[in-house]
C-alpha cells in the first residue's frame, strides 16, 4: 500500500532508492568474494577475486593483444548488427504489408526463434571457417530473426482507422508508408534494433567463446584454459559494461524519438 | 443539378459466400450544396456503408453514386472530405501536422499543408495547440482538429461518421452550438450520421431516417427553421413534436429488426 503510493507520488525518490540498493547489493556480493578467497573458502586459482580483476583490467586497457580482440570484436559486431538488423528491419516491413508472402515465409522465421540457434554454429564453421565470419555470420542470423519478429508486430500495431484515414485522403503508398506506417510501428521498429544490438553481439561473442580464433570471446576462453581467470573476469566485466552502456544510450535515444508517446 | 446523387444504390458485403449481407438496399438520395443532411436510423441499418460509399471508400454492388454528375470510383477528398467517429488523429504528429495531413496525402506541397492547416486551426479556435500532440487534448479538441483536417481541402461536401459518437453529452452539445456556427460560415454541405435524436434535428436541413437491416430509406422531414440555430430552438414546440415523431419512427423500425431477428433465428432451429 504505502509502496505504490510512493511509486505514484515520488517516483525519482523510489528510482534513487532503488539504485542505492542494487549498488549495496553488488558491493556486498564483491566484498563476500574477496573475504572467502582471503580466508580460502573459495579457490583462487579457478575463481579469482575482485581486486586481482580489477588489478587485470588495468593491464588489459593497455595490452595491446586484449586491445586488438576489443577491436575485432567491435568490428564483427558492427558489422552484424548491420546486416542482421538491416535485412531484419527489410524483412519485418515486407511480412507486416503482404499477406501472402508473411504467411508462406513467416512460419520460417518463427521455427528459428524458437530453434536454439547455437545448433547452427558447428554448420556456420564449415562454410565460413575458423575466422571472423563465422562469428559474424551467427550475429546476423541472432539479430535477423529477432529483429524480424519484433518489426512484423510493430507492423500490426499500426491501427485500421489509420489506413481508413489515408485512404480517405487519397494517400499514396509512399505517404501512407512514411507518415502512417513507419511511424505507427516505430515503437516495435525500435524494439527491434534493440534486439538487434542485443543479440549480433551475443552471436558474435558465442561464436568466438565456442569455435573462432579472434575477438575478445576467443581471448576469454584462452585466458579461462591457462587458468587467467582474472584476465578472463576483467574482459567478462568489460563486455558486460560496453553492452549497457550500449543499452542505455539507446534507450535515451528511442525515447526522445518516441517522445510523442508520454 | 445536385451536388451528390445516390441512384438506386445497393450494397452487399461477402458476395456469392454463406455470410453474404445486404447492408443498403435501392436508396435514392440527393444531396444539394451548402445543405446539411443528418441520417438517423437503428444500430446496424447500413448508414455508415451508405456514408462510405458516398465517400467511395466502397463499391456500390448496384447502382451509382455521383458527383456533380461524375461516378464516385474511389475517395477524392476535395470533393467530399471524411471526418471519423474516433477522430484517428496520428497520434506522433503534431495538431499542426494533423490538421495538414489530409492535405498532404491528397497531394499538396508541405507548406501549402502547412498555412492551411493553421488557418483552419485557427478557424476552429485551436490556434494556440499547434505545436501540441493531440494526447494533450480532450476529446471534443481532438474532433475539431479532424474536422480542421477535412476543412483544410476545401472540400464540397463533409461526410461525418457519428463525430460527436465518444464525446459526453456536454461537450458534445457545446461543441455542437460552437461546430453549426463554424460550419455555417465555411458553407460547405455536411452528410453527418448520428444516433442523437437532439442532434439529427437540432443540425439538420433535411433529417433522413433509415430502416433496419437491409438499409433503406423509410423517410426524409425537412426542417424549416433556418441555420445556423441557437439553442432555444430545442425548445420550440416545432423541435418537440420533430423529436417525438423520430423517436416513434426509430421504435417501429427497431422493433420491424427484433422481430424478424427473432423470426429468423426460429426458422433456423
Amino acid at each position: 500500500m504505502s509502496s505504490t503510493t510512493a511509486a505514484r507520488t515520488e517516483p525519482r525518490s523510489v528510482a534513487r532508492a532503488a539504485l542505492w540498493l542494487r549498488a549495496a547489493f553488488v558491493l556486498a556480493v564483491l566484498v563476500l568474494w574477496e573475504v572467502l578467497a582471503e580466508v580460502g573458502v573459495v579457490d583462487e586459482e579457478f575463481a579469482s577475486r575482485p581486486s586481482a580483476v580489477f588489478q587485470a583490467l588495468g593491464h588489459l586497457a593497455v595490452d595491446s593483444q586484449a586491445l586488438g580482440a576489443a577491436g575485432e570484436t567491435m568490428a564483427a559486431f558492427l558489422t552484424a548488427f548491420a546486416i542482421g538488423t538491416g535485412a531484419g528491419i527489410v524483412t519485418g516491413v515486407v511480412f507486416g504489408l503482404n499477406r501472402l508472402l508473411r504467411d508462406a515465409y513467416f512460419p520460417i522465421v518463427m521455427v528459428l526463434m524458437v530453434v536454439p540457434k547455437s545448433v547452427f554454429l558447428p554448420l556456420l564453421v564449415l562454410f565460413f571457417g575458423l575466422g571472423a565470419t563465422a562469428g559474424i555470420a551467427f550475429g546476423v542470423l541472432l539479430a535477423f530473426v529477432h529483429v524480424t519478429v519484433n518489426v512484423v508486430a510493430g507492423l500490426d500495431l499500426v491501427e485500421q482507422k489509420f489506413y481508413d484515414v489515408g485512404r480517405a485522403y487519397g494517400a499514396r503508398p509512399t505517404r501512407l508508408f512514411l507518415d502512417v506506417i513507419l511511424p505507427g510501428a516505430a515503437p516495435g521498429i525500435f524494439a527491434g534494433i534493440w534486439h538487434g544490438i542485443r543479440n549480433g553481439f551475443v552471436g558474435v561473442v558465442i561464436a568466438q567463446l565456442f569455435v573462432s580464433t579472434n575477438g575478445i570471446g576467443y581471448l576469454v576462453r584462452l585466458y579461462s584454459n591457462n587458468f587467467q581467470i582474472d584476465n578472463a573476469m576483467a574482459l567478462t566485466l568489460a563486455m558486460a559494461a560496453l553492452v549497457i552502456l550500449t543499452g542505455s544510450l539507446w534507450s535515451r535515444l528511442e525515447s526522445h524519438l518516441t517522445r510523442w508517446r508520454d | 443539378m445536385s451536388l451528390l446523387t445516390v441512384d438506386n444504390l445497393t450494397v452487399k458485403y461477402g458476395v456469392d459466400t454463406k455470410d453474404e449481407l445486404l447492408a443498403c438496399h435501392e436508396i435514392d438520395l440527393t444531396i444539394e450544396g451548402g445543405e446539411f443532411v443528418t441520417i438517423i436510423g437503428p444500430s446496424g441499418c447500413g448508414k455508415s456503408t451508405l456514408l462510405h460509399t458516398m465517400g467511395g471508400l466502397i463499391s456500390p454492388t448496384d447502382g451509382a453514386v455521383r458527383f456533380d454528375g461524375v461516378p464516385v470510383t474511389k475517395p477524392n477528398p476535395r470533393n467530399a472530405a471524411f471526418v471519423f467517429q474516433d477522430y484517428s488523429l496520428f497520434p506522433w504528429k503534431s495538431v499542426e501536422e494533423n490538421a495538414g495531413m489530409g492535405l498532404r496525402f491528397a497531394g499538396a506541397s508541405k507548406a501549402e499543408a502547412m498555412s492551411q492547416a493553421k488557418t483552419q486551426l485557427e478557424f476552429v479556435g485551436l490556434k494556440d495547440f499547434g505545436e501540441r500532440y493531440p494526447r494533450a487534448l480532450s476529446g471534443g479538441m481532438q474532433q475539431r482538429v479532424a474536422i480542421a483536417r477535412a476543412l483544410a481541402l476545401e472540400p464540397k461536401l463533409l461526410l461525418m461518421d457519428e463525430p460527436f459518437g465518444a464525446l459526453d453529452e456536454q461537450t458534445r452539445r457545446n461543441l455542437g452550438t460552437d461546430l453549426s456556427r463554424i460550419l455555417g460560415e465555411a458553407g460547405q454541405a455536411v452528410v453527418m450520421i448520428t444516433h442523437s435524436l437532439d442532434e439529427a434535428i437540432f443540425w439538420a436541413d433535411r433529417i433522413v431516417v433509415m430502416s433496419a437491416r437491409p438499409g433503406r430509406i423509410a423517410e426524409e422531414i425537412t426542417v424549416e427553421t433556418p441555420r445556423p440555430r441557437q439553442l432555444e430552438f430545442m425548445t420550440t414546440k416545432r423541435f418537440q413534436d420533430l423529436r417525438v415523431h423520430l423517436f416513434e419512427q426509430l421504435e417501429v423500425h427497431q422493433r420491424d429488426a427484433a422481430e424478424r431477428d427473432a423470426s429468423s433465428s426460429a426458422a433456423v432451429v
